[in-house]
């Protein structure tokens, strides 16, 4: 990074962003700037893991994010900034980005689209571009996309390339724009009181391995939806089916996919049934290099994202391979404020890998608001089991619970709490292991509020780890338009998914201040 | 302390401080609206621009959000109290394909006449809230300026609301 550009951009945006605002009058002529400012300091003690590569160092991001509107244009852009202190080693980089840039115009029936934009197709199968916070992944289409509305037939093409936004938000380390050619089209028709029929296609060209013997990976999908949100009062439904071929050298292969999802409405209850099929359906990027530090020989990111019928935050063994039913029963109790629910999934993960994995899961809960919908009690409990080639391989049971008590005025007591119990069967021994967490905090309306964080996780204790988690949260709200947060102690790592998309995350020892500004 | 990292932090807290400045100052105008077009529970396309010259309250929510849980009854209140007034209330969904499937089961939960927008690639929530997370409420006055963005949800916080309808609504009757 080289600091004198650095301070030149932030100070100039800044500024900018500073004088443009009370300069210009308010009316609806004028272009006036949104803003939203998030400013991150963190510095990191020894989070007592395995790695010493992630200790010790101190982080500051900044991503100014830029929008207006004028005369008919939108216009989008994101400034990053992140600079390092005593950085472990080279996979954390400081550097200063436009990262994202777009502008988008809107006329009657078309609108024309040009630069960094999230992009999905149909239910994610061909296409997933968008940002994950949780998982530490912003990856974006940069390009151009033009889209037009002519009577009951709405079509998109696009044509650009993949922009990974820069910084692993979860190990901090940089990646690396591969810059991947992504390009497709979309197209539904309105069919009346058959729903909304489409058909789509994606193609992607990435470079498959690394260095000399890396050659040309190519994947090309196409795919049919059929949409009935509404055939009649009691049901919806949703249907759609995808091919994808991928070429890796002489190599040729076909991946079929289809999901089909239908929700029932009886009085007050709704039941939902779903059936996935995937197989080896996966679009995975051009492989970081290794320096990056995302893993020994580096790692790859998918551009697709398919449906898992999990719950959000479950582990999901391999997202891209397997077959799936659910089924779930929501249930509302009148105006009694309480609903309950039930879920049962049966998943069939990997089944041309040597070890195909079976998981029945199944969980209940009820969610209860009172007091005007000022307080609640929400939980749920349930188990999963997985086997491999019919012998017991894992079981895991859990609960959770979330609890707001207003206690008058403005103030409220809130209640979070997770926890999982888990077996897993290792060669010649079974290991098992808790892993949770629980917040509980105070609440003041209109100025932030104040926390307690303990959380536990034995899965890999011993050599020194640490299994006991501490935190404290402070978040203050110093004006509409200003929020700080605070957190210092330690926070759990471990592996963490996200509708499927499972990264390993280190633990957090340290402390952390936030400031977000939006205007 | 590495240069980069010090001088990255006076950046960004010069930054936080012009900013500051311009947010405090009295005359800070409302910036224009982006556009918004996303097709409802229905399957038809709603847009923004359909409601113009209103005051528009535009709520954004996932099914897997607790405080979005408590708060659209809320949401879903102000947009009954203040419907013969003008008043047009959008929620949005930001679900992904894994979850969409239970967004009507929640819409039905909490017994939401307003129209519930899809918003599966999160276009819509990044222009107005880059940041991404939900609940997000912003209210949108009657020339499609920004009129108040919020993100997060406590208890209470629809009283703010009102007050900021109320008085968009009262400033577009003039």
């Amino acid at each position: 990074m080289k600091p004198a550009p650095l301070l030149l951009g932030l100070i100039t945006a800044s500024l900018g962003a500073g004088f443009a605002l009370p300069a210009r009058a308010q009316d609806e002529a004028a272009t006036q700037l949104q803003v939203t400012s998030t400013t991150v300091v963190e510095q990191h003690t020894d989070n007592q893991d395995d790695a010493t590569d992630n200790d010790d160092y101190g982080i500051v991001v900044q991503r100014l994010n830029l929008g207006a509107v004028s005369n008919g244009l939108e216009f989008t852009g994101r400034l990053d900034g992140v600079g390092f202190r005593n950085e472990p080693s080279a996979a954390y980089a400081s550097y200063l980005e436009l990262e994202r840039l777009g502008v988008v115009w809107h006329g009657e029936k078309v609108s024309l689209h040009a630069g960094d934009d999230y992009l999905q197709v149909g239910r994610g199968f061909l296409l997933s571009l968008r940002k994950n916070d949780e998982a530490g992944l912003d990856i974006a289409f940069r390009g151009a996309s033009f889209e037009a509305d002519t009577g009951p037939i709405h079509s998109k093409v696009f044509y650009g390339q993949s922009n990974i936004a820069n910084l692993d938000a979860l190990t901090q380390r940089s990646i690396v724009d591969v810059n991947d050619q992504i390009s497709g089209a979309v197209v539904t028709a309105d069919a009346g009181s058959f729903g909304t029929v489409g058909l789509q296609t994606v193609a992607v060209s990435t470079r498959i391995g690394e260095g000399a013997t890396a050659t040309d990976g190519k994947f090309t999908g196409v795919g049919a939806t059929w949409d009935l949100p509404a055939p009649t009062p009691w049901m919806s439904a949703y249907v759609e089916a995808n091919l994808l071929r991928s070429q890796v050298a002489a190599l040729v292969e076909q991946h079929p996919a289809a999901l089909v999802s239908t929700s029932l409405f009886v009085g007050d209850a709704t039941l939902t049934v779903e059936a996935l099929t995937v197989e080896g359906f996966e679009i995975k990027s051009t492989k970081q290099p290794a320096v990056a530090g995302l893993g020994a020989t580096g790692a790859t990111f998918f551009y697709n994202q398919t449906p898992t019928l999990e719950r959000q935050d479950q582990e999901v063994l391999n997202a891209n391979d397997a077959q799936a039913l659910r089924t779930r029963l929501d249930y509302v109790v009148g105006d009694s404020g309480l609903s309950i629910y039930a879920n049962a999934l049966l998943r069939q993960q990997g089944q041309s890998t040597v070890l195909p994995t079976d998981q029945l899961h199944g969980y209940a809960g009820w969610e209860f608001a009172y007091g005007e919908g000022a307080s609640h009690f929400n939980g749920s409990f349930g188990a999963r089991n997985e086997t491999q080639k019919g012998k017991d391989f894992a079981s895991m049971e859990h609960a959770d619970i979330d609890c707001v008590q207003a206690l008058g005025g403005p103030w409220s007591l809130h209640l979070t709490a997770k926890a999982e119990n888990w077996r897993k069967q290792l060669v010649g021994a079974t290991k098992a292991y808790r892993r949770g967490n629980a917040i509980v905090g105070l609440d003041l309306r209109g100025i932030g509020g104040l926390a307690f964080e303990y959380g536990h996780d034995d899965e890999k204790e011993g050599d020194g780890r640490r299994i006991d988690f501490y935190a404290g949260h402070i978040n203050y709200e110093i004006s509409e338009a200003f929020t700080l947060r605070g957190v210092g102690g330690s926070q759990r790592g471990g592996l963490k998914c996200v509708n499927g998309v499972c990264r390993e995350y280190p633990s957090f020892s340290g402390g952390r201040l936030e400031l977000i500004a939006r205007f | 302390m590495t240069s980069s990292f010090r001088r990255l932090l006076s950046a960004s807290l010069l930054a936080a401080l012009t900013l500051s400045g311009t947010v405090w100052a009295d005359e800070a105008p409302r910036a224009a609206a982006p556009s918004i077009s996303l097709k409802n529970l229905e399957g038809k396309a709603v847009t923004l621009a359909q409601h113009k010259g209103k005051v528009v309250l535009v709520s954004f929510w996932a099914t897997w959000c607790g405080p979005c849980q408590q708060e659209l009854p809320k949401i879903q209140a102000i947009a009954s109290k203040y419907a013969d007034k003008g008043l047009v209330v959008l929620t949005v969904s930001v679900d992904d394909a894994s979850t969409v499937s239970q967004v009507r089961a929640t819409a039905r939960k909490h017994h939401l006449s307003v129209p519930v927008l899809l918003d599966p690639d999160n276009t819509a929530i990044a222009s107005f809230n880059p940041r991404g997370d939900v609940p997000f409420t912003v209210i949108i006055d009657k020339n499609g300026n920004i009129a108040e963005k919020h993100g997060g949800y406590a208890a209470g916080d629809e009283a703010n609301y009102e007050k900021i309808v109320t008085g968009l609504l009262a400033e577009a009757s003039k």
